[in-house]
C-alpha cells in the first residue's frame, strides 16, 4: 500500500512541481540571453533579435527588461528553493488534517504508511528541486558564455588538484557520507514540520499558531539531545573527525526523525481533530 | 465469521468536559439497512467516526467483526462522510483509479455505469461539479464497494427532493447482499420506507434499537411519529 500511496502523492504533487520547473527553465533561457547581451558576448544573436524587436543595445526598454528579468530569475530560483517546503506543510494539513482527511484516513493503511508517504515524496521533490536550480544555473552560463563555458569546464575538470581529488577514495566516502547525511537532514526536517502539525492540529482553535509553538518546542528538544554530542567531542569538526562528525549528525537526524514520527502516528490514531 | 458486523461495548467518547457518547452498548447484525436517528448534536456522526477509526474512544471499546477499527477493518467498511471530502482537483476517472487502487472490493465498472446513468463527464474534474453532483458522486464511489459494512453520515441532507430519492434508490441497488448500511440522518420521513431497524440516540445514549415492523406494530404509528414523540422539545 505505500507503493500506491506514494504513486497517488507524486501525482498529487507534480502538477505543481512541474509548474515550477517549466517556470524556472524559461526564466533561465530569458536570463541567459539578458546576460550574452549584457556582456557583449552575444552581439550577433542579439542584434538579430534586437533588429526584430526593435530594440538596441543601449535601449531604456531593454534595460528595464533585463532587470525584471534579473530579479524574477533570482525570485524563482529562491522560490524553486523554499517551494516544497510551504507546499509541503499545505498539502500534509489538506490531505490528512482537514476534510480531504476523511478519504485518506478511511483508507485500509496505516498511519505510518500515510507519514512515510508525503515524507518519501518531500524528499524526492526537494532534491529533484536542488538539482532543477543546480540545471538552471548551468543553463544560463552554458547559454550566455557559450563554448567557452564548456571549454572552462573541461579544462577545469581535467585540472591537476581535480583530478587527485576525484581519483582520492577519501573524497568519493566524504561525498557518499555528506549525501547521506543531507537526506537525513531532509527526512528529519519534514518529520519535524509533520509532528508539529499534527499536534497543534490536534486542537480545536488557532491551530496554525499552536504548530509553530510545537515546532519550536521540539526544535529545543531535539537541540538538547544533540548538545551532549558537541560538548562530548570538542573536535569532532576538525578535519581528523570529519566522518565521526558526519555520522554523530546522520545518527542524531535518525534518532530525532524517528521521535517525530511517532509523535506524528500517536496524533493521528489517537488525537486526530478533522475539521 | 461474526454474527454481528459491529458491536459497541460501553463506548464512551468525551470532548473535554462534554460526553459525546456515554457508555453504549449497540449490537447491529448483517443484512440490513439500519437507520441511526436522533437531533443534531445527539451523537451519530461521532458514534459513526469511531467505528471509522477517525476518533479513539475514551472508554469501552466498538468492534467491527470482531476487530477494533484499523486497517483490516478499513477494508470492509465503506464510508460516507457528512460534507464533501474528496480533493476537489482531482478527476473522476482519477477518483475511481484511486479506489480501484486501494480497495480490492471497488467495482470500477458499476462506478461509470452510474455516472454514465446521471450524464456526468467521468473526465470532468471535481471542483467543477454542482454540490449536488459532488454528493452524487461521492456517493457512487462509496456504494461502488462490495463492502460488508456501509457507514453513511447524512447522505440526503442538504440535497433537493430529487436527488434524496436518486441516493436512496441507489443504496438499495447497491449495497450488497448480506452487508449492512447504517445510516445515519434527521429526516426520518424520507428515509422510513428503506429501514429495517432503527436505532434512537441521544445526548450519547441509545433510546431504542428496534424493527421498523416491530416498532410499527407495538406503537402503531409511524417510525416519524415515533421519533417525533421521543424527542420532543
Amino acid at each position: 500500500m505505500l507503493k500506491k500511496l506514494i504513486k497517488h502523492e507524486i501525482k498529487a504533487t507534480s502538477r505543481f512541481m512541474f509548474v515550477l520547473f517549466a517556470t524556472l527553465l524559461a526564466i533561465s533561457v530569458m536570463m541567459a540571453a539578458v546576460m550574452r547581451f549584457n556582456t557583449g558576448s552575444g552581439d550577433l544573436y542579439l542584434s538579430s533579435v534586437a533588429g526584430r524587436l526593435s530594440i538596441g543595445h543601449y535601449n531604456v526598454f531593454w534595460e528595464i527588461l533585463s532587470v525584471f528579468i534579473i530579479l524574477a530569475y533570482a525570485t524563482v530560483n529562491i522560490a524553486a528553493g523554499c517551494a516544497m517546503f510551504f507546499y509541503a506543510i499545505n498539502r500534509f494539513r489538506k490531505n490528512l488534517l482537514e476534510k480531504e482527511g476523511y478519504l485518506m484516513h478511511t483508507l485500509p493503511v496505516s498511519a505510518g504508511e500515510n507519514i512515510s508517504a508525503k515524507t518519501i515524496v518531500s524528499v524526492m521533490w526537494t532534491i529533484i528541486s536542488i538539482i532543477a536550480i543546480i540545471i538552471s544555473v548551468v543553463i544560463v552560463c552554458a547559454i550566455s558564455v557559450g563554448k567557452p563555458f564548456f571549454t572552462n569546464l573541461h579544462n577545469f575538470l581535467l585540472s591537476n588538484g581535480v583530478q587527485t581529488m576525484l581519483n582520492s577514495g577519501k573524497f568519493w566516502i566524504i561525498a557518499f557520507e555528506f549525501l547521506i547525511c543531507i537526506l537525513a537532514e531532509l527526512m528529519n526536517g519534514y518529520l519535524h514540520i509533520y509532528a508539529s502539525m499534527a499536534v497543534g492540529y490536534s486542537i480545536n482553535k488557532r491551530r496554525a499558531a499552536a504548530s509553530i509553538a510545537v515546532f519550536i518546542l521540539l526544535s529545543v528538544i531535539s537541540f538538547a539531545v544533540s548538545a551532549p554530542f558537541v560538548y562530548l567531542f570538542p573536535n569532532m569538526f576538525s578535519n581528523d573527525h570529519i566522518h565521526f562528525a558526519i555520522w554523530c549528525e546522520i545518527i542524531l537526524d535518525l534518532l530525532t526523525g524517528i521521535g517525530f514520527y511517532f509523535i506524528t502516528a500517536y496524533f493521528l490514531n489517537k488525537r486526530l481533530n478533522l475539521q | 465469521m461474526s454474527e454481528l458486523v459491529l458491536e459497541c461495548k460501553g463506548l464512551t467518547k468525551k470532548f473535554g468536559r462534554k460526553t459525546a457518547l456515554d457508555n453504549i452498548d449497540l449490537k447491529l447484525g448483517r443484512g440490513k439497512i439500519i437507520g441511526l436517528l436522533g437531533p443534531n448534536g445527539s451523537g451519530k456522526t461521532t458514534l459513526i467516526k469511531t467505528a471509522n477509526g477517525l476518533l479513539a474512544p475514551t472508554g469501552g471499546k466498538v468492534l467491527i467483526n470482531d476487530k477494533i477499527p484499523g486497517r483490516e477493518t478499513k477494508k470492509i467498511v465503506s464510508y460516507l462522510p457528512d460534507q464533501t471530502y474528496l480533493p476537489q482537483w482531482m478527476k473522476i476517472d482519477g477518483l475511481i483509479e484511486m479506489f480501484s487502487d486501494f480497495y480490492a472490493d471497488f467495482q470500477p465498472q458499476t462506478a461509470y455505469e452510474m455516472i454514465k446513468s446521471l450524464n456526468i463527464n467521468p473526465s470532468e474534474v471535481l471542483k467543477t461539479l454542482s454540490k449536488g453532483t459532488k454528493e452524487k458522486v461521492q456517493l457512487i464511489l462509496v456504494m461502488s464497494r462490495r463492502a460488508q459494512l456501509y457507514l453513511l453520515d447524512e447522505p440526503i441532507g442538504g440535497v433537493d427532493p430529487a436527488t434524496r430519492d436518486y441516493i436512496l434508490d441507489s443504496i438499495i441497488k447497491n449495497y450488497s447482499e448480506n452487508a449492512t448500511v447504517l445510516i445515519s440522518t434527521h429526516l426520518i420521513n424520507d428515509i422510513e420506507k428503506i429501514l429495517d431497524e432503527v436505532v434512537f440516540i441521544k445526548n450519547g445514549s441509545i433510546m431504542l434499537h428496534n424493527s421498523v415492523d416491530d416498532l410499527r406494530e407495538s406503537e402503531g404509528k409511524s417510525v416519524d411519529a415515533i421519533f417525533r414523540e421521543v424527542f420532543k422539545c
